[in-house]
């Protein structure tokens, strides 16, 4: 008999059905993914297993654990199977965690409560289970608080306090999402191993089918709340038979592959838009008293879009900060269009901040929900001073939203009436509306899903070869990277380690973090 | 956390600095003198009244001399209460605003809490509603009006509870502090609710119910400190508003606490009197305050830490 099983699955908000006819079936210690885009239902259907669904949500059909009905289960049994039997690890390490409690109150608690134990006994197994996901000093970390761990380190912590209990079925809601390459292939890892150990049934819940692909055999596909199609990761990716999954794979292979045609473009006789020597900066109390950049060499010419790829706290924001004149460089010679960039508030500050702009990661928090899209957009124009009069803003306006494709008409509108993608367009053309030199995009699809994110970075390419601009491009997405490119440097630890044209970075990486990086790059699956 | 406490002190000496200045030469400009008076002294009589206070002398000279004597703890004399210096003014009436500030502190806290714990539990429920409607009714009802209402329900009509006084006759502690409480009750409910509700929905509470704790103890160990921190927040604040805005509930129930002097006081431009108590509560403020953010930080282990930067 499966361990777990669902039957017709439905889960109805008052206003909407969002899970429909969801079936699947989970064996003792097997490896299940669940692929979809955001909205497809998959969360949803993890936290059914779980009976922690929204208090407005309403399940019905059949969720059967180790032959037990858990939909209409009362709460109290319920509760016992949770932590106890059915475990879950959730996207966010960063507030998944308790702020107020230290790691050792969190990861005891469930062992007191499920198993009865002491504390000095319970303490015992927290340790082990601090060894066990291989965290540093398990000892000493049971004293200690959550934002004292890093992004990985709490996502190890989060894996100890679910399987502290010893459940049967770990339910994995996009684990590794918020987290660098490299430490993203150490959980997948450690997931593994935890799998393999201790026999246990793993629901892996993604959006992002190469991580799928390193972790599980096989897998559904969601879309719009019901299961479209399953079968094994690579047939899935190869001969999807479903439209909508073929849609969805067609995208992700794009990502990489599609846009390669532009690197045949020769920017090399191109005008230099940006020049960065020997730039080091940091911040006015550094942490571990370095600075954060030291001995930046970069160039960018016109139509060039170049990548800068490293792990979090490489120093990649700062540069961009730098690049924006939001903090001062140290030393170091920055270059506009052979034009020295100067301090804030001397006089050609203000052009200077027009020829740069910045397009953000997530365009959820970046457009201010207070100001209409044509506000929104006419605000850096007339601070500028590039329109005379109110007539020819407004059609400086309404060129700027048919540059990022967008219905000219929607100016009234406001951020919240608008999806992920378009608020990103809106992002875009807010960045367009200086008529700037150079681009900078911060992770700027990271926070979109896969259909969506290959529109957008048509869209971008497109921009910087119509409008002659530099981009550049920062990301720790290398299968993004890959496709956008023409050239790439790789951060690490404040200096540009390796800096080549991208076919050749990835063909022949020379140095060893890019390398590590690489390696660590979850893959697509191989061919059938 | 020592640094911190230093660095705080020390930002309070310009701040008390700032307030000492203003309020001397604020009082100073005011119209009238404090002896004007409907009885006309003989302009001999008043000349040698302002010889004996030094207030023949230029301002600035009395400015520096008053910060002098405040150097040495010395809040001077009163103009208007002969003979008596300040500082024994406010070591008489003290003890009974503290008293009253504090009972009025503690049935804020209590009632605050709870009720704000009890609206938060089921969100736009009849309990949330009626908890919430009484509240915002605690914030806008003055305590000038409360406090004679309730004199007239409790006092009067029903005849349960003294209607003035302090410590004289059992239970006529309850309705000052009611009165003075009621507004800052409302307050902390209001604060407790939303910090509750704001933490209910964070991610790790949702961690917590899937270890598959009771409800009980999500609430209890993992929800309450951030319902509190608000709160916690809003002590430093409450506690110098409970000490002096005690006037008018003083007034109402005839309690002779510090509150009636400081309206005497700027009645009478008894300038002492009035920069006494000023400087008296802004340093009372400051203090409060600092405490209010230690306890933050005990509260909440991010906060410690940013204080280590």
């Amino acid at each position: 008999m499966a361990l777990l099983t669902l039957q017709e699955l439905n889960i109805d908000f008052p206003d909407k059905n969002v899970v429909r006819d969801v079936s699947l079936e989970l064996d003792h210690g097997t490896t299940l993914g669940i692929i979809g885009e955001s909205g497809s239902g998959k969360s949803l259907s993890g936290l059914a297993c779980l009976g922690l669904l929204p208090p407005t949500a309403r399940a019905s059909g059949s969720i059967c654990f180790n032959g037990e009905e858990l939909i209409g289960m009362p709460a109290a049994r319920l509760r016992r199977l949770r932590g106890c039997h059915i475990a879950m690890v959730f996207q966010d390490a960063g507030t998944a965690l308790t702020p107020w409690s230290s790691i050792g109150t969190q990861l005891i608690e469930p062992l007191c409560d499920h198993l009865g134990l002491r504390r000095s006994e319970a303490k015992r197994r927290a340790v082990a289970m601090l060894e066990e996901v291989r965290l540093p000093d398990p000892k000493s970390a049971l004293s200690r608080y959550p934002h004292e761990f890093s992004g990985g380190q709490r996502q190890r912590i989060l894996l100890a306090i679910a399987l502290a209990a010893e459940p049967e079925l770990l339910i994995a809601d996009e684990p590794t999402t918020a987290l660098d390459v490299t430490v993203q292939a150490q959980i997948l890892e450690l997931l593994a191993t935890l799998q393999r150990e201790r026999g246990l049934a793993l629901l892996f819940i993604s959006h992002d089918l190469a991580v799928i692909n390193q972790i599980a055999e096989q897998a559904v596909v969601m879309d719009a709340g019901q299961v479209v199609e399953r079968g094994s990761v690579r047939s899935l990716f190869h001969t999807p038979r479903h439209p909508s999954t073929r849609t969805l794979m067609r995208s992700i292979a794009d990502r990489s592959t599609a846009r390669t045609a532009q690197h045949t473009d020769d920017s090399a006789h191109q005008p230099t838009v940006l020049s960065v020597s020997g730039l080091s900066a940091g911040y006015p109390k550094p942490r571990n008293g370095k600075r954060v950049l030291h001995g930046i060499d970069l160039q960018l010419r016109r139509s060039e879009i170049v990548a800068l790829v490293g792990e979090s706290g490489s120093g990649k924001s700062t540069l961009a900060r730098v690049l924006l004149q939001l903090i001062p460089a140290r030393t170091g010679e920055l270059q506009l269009l052979g034009e020295a960039l100067v301090a804030p508030h001397a006089g050609s500050h203000r052009r200077q901040r027009a020829r740069v702009q910045m397009i953000f990661q997530d365009p959820y928090a970046s457009l201010n929900p207070r100001l209409c899209i044509a506000e929104t957009l006419a605000e850096p124009i007339r601070f500028h001073g590039l329109a005379n009069t109110e007539k020819e803003l407004a059609v400086r306006v309404a060129e700027l939203l048919e540059a990022v494709e967008l219905d000219p008409n929607i100016g009234s509108r406001y951020p919240h009436a608008f999806s992920g993608g378009q608020r990103q367009r809106i992002a875009i053309a807010r960045a367009l509306a200086t008529e700037p030199e150079l681009l900078i995009a911060d992770e700027p699809v990271s926070a979109l899903d896969v259909s969506t994110q290959c529109a957008i970075l048509a869209l971008l390419t497109k921009i910087v070869h119509d409008r002659q601009m530099a981009m550049l491009l920062i990301s720790h997405d290398l299968d993004m990277v890959r496709g956008m490119a023409q050239r790439t440097a790789v951060i690490y630890r404040g200096e540009l380690v390796e800096q080549a044209d991208t076919r050749v970075l990835f063909a022949s990486p020379r140095h060893e973090h890019t390398r590590q990086l690489l390696a660590a790059s979850p893959s697509l699956p191989a061919p059938l | 956390m020592i640094a911190f406490i230093s660095w705080r002190v020390l930002q309070a000496i310009p701040v008390l600095l700032a307030v000492v200045t203003a309020t001397f030469f604020l009082v100073h400009a005011a119209p009238g003198g404090p002896f004007d008076s409907e009885r006309q002294l003989s302009p001999q009589v008043e000349q040698q009244l302002k010889a004996h206070y030094h207030l023949d002398q230029p301002l600035s000279r009395q400015y520096v001399a008053y910060l002098g004597a405040l150097l040495q703890g010395d809040l001077g004399p009163s103009f208007r209460y002969p003979g008596r210096r300040i500082n024994d003014i406010l070591l008489q009436g003290l003890p009974k605003t503290i008293e009253l500030a504090s009972y009025a502190l503690l049935f804020a806290l209590l009632c605050g809490i709870g009720a704000g714990l009890i609206a938060a539990r089921r969100p736009n429920s009849a309990q949330d509603r009626i908890t919430m409607a009484a509240a915002m009714i605690g914030i806008c009802m003055p305590s000038f009006l409360l406090g004679p209402l309730l004199v007239l329900v409790f006092g009067i009509y029903l005849d349960w509870l003294p209607v003035t006084g302090w410590g004289q006759l059992p239970g006529d502690k309850i309705l000052p502090t009611i009165t003075l409480g009621a507004a800052y009750t409302a307050y902390i409910a209001r604060l407790c609710r939303a910090g509750l509700l704001e933490v209910m929905n964070a991610d790790f509470i949702r961690t917590a119910r899937a270890k598959g704790i009771s409800e009980q103890a999500v609430l209890r160990r993992h929800a309450l400190r951030g319902a509190l921190l608000p709160v916690a927040a809003f002590l430093g604040p409450a506690i110098a508003g409970l000490l002096s805005g005690s006037f008018i509930v003083e007034t109402v129930f005839q309690i002779p606490g510090i509150g009636r002097f400081y309206i005497q006081g700027a009645f009478n431009r008894d300038y002492t009197l009035v920069m006494g108590m000023t400087i008296f509560f802004a340093t009372l403020l400051v203090l409060l305050n600092l405490l209010a953010d230690i306890l933050s930080a005990w509260l909440d282990p991010r906060i410690r830490m940013e204080y280590r930067q």
